[in-house]
């Protein structure tokens, strides 16, 4: 299924990360893609949605954090080998 | 039997976060046509690597846009273009993917 937008949401550990997708699947309607917690105890999470619904989960996590939020970002209309590094990990 | 990236370009940069690495990956392929060999962990506290293979002069506008495109996110670890590689590096570039 082709998402219009990426949200990417980078927080510290997995329990934070579960946390954050559960704000984001409740507040806006995303899907999500990856979950990559390999680097360095930060949990990268990305889902997609349309720019709109990405954006507005960002700025769920953003507004009400339970937790660090170190980086957070909106890609709209990602390129295909963006697509093929976040769905096929 | 030959590679797919054989004879191609390299740009190789490593970033504070995955994420901007997500980003500025994102970024270069939409400057030029690259293809991205593999996104890895650099074991540096939080960093990523992304290795860029294409023609030398993709690889260039693509390197930058990328760094261009993850300053407001992350500090830039390292960058480099190797513009004609040698004859085995693919297969020093595949192995630490994903591992």
């Amino acid at each position: 299924m082709r998402y219009g937008a990426y949200a990417i949401i980078e927080v510290l550990g997995s329990a934070n990360a579960v946390i954050c997708i559960d704000q984001m699947l409740k507040t806006s309607d995303v899907h999500f893609l990856s979950k990559n917690t390999k680097c360095g105890g930060h949990t990268t999470l990305v889902m997609g949605g349309e720019v709109s619904a990405a954006q507005a989960a960002v700025d769920a996590v953003k507004d009400n954090q339970v937790c660090e939020v170190f980086m957070s970002a909106v890609i709209s209309a990602p390129s295909d080998e963006l697509r093929r590094i976040v769905e096929g990990k | 039997m030959a590679g797919k990236y054989d004879g191609q370009a390299i740009g190789m940069f490593e970033l504070d976060s995955l994420g901007a690495c997500y980003v500025a990956l994102d970024a270069a392929a939409k400057t030029a046509n690259i293809s991205v060999q593999g996104v890895e962990r650099n074991r540096l506290k939080s960093g990523a690597c992304v290795k860029i293979r294409g023609g030398i002069s993709d690889v260039k506008a693509a390197m930058e846009a990328a760094i261009l495109a993850a300053a407001p996110y992350g500090k830039v670890t390292a960058q480099n273009v190797i513009a004609s590689p040698g004859e085995g590096i693919d297969v020093a570039m595949e192995m630490t993917i994903n591992k």
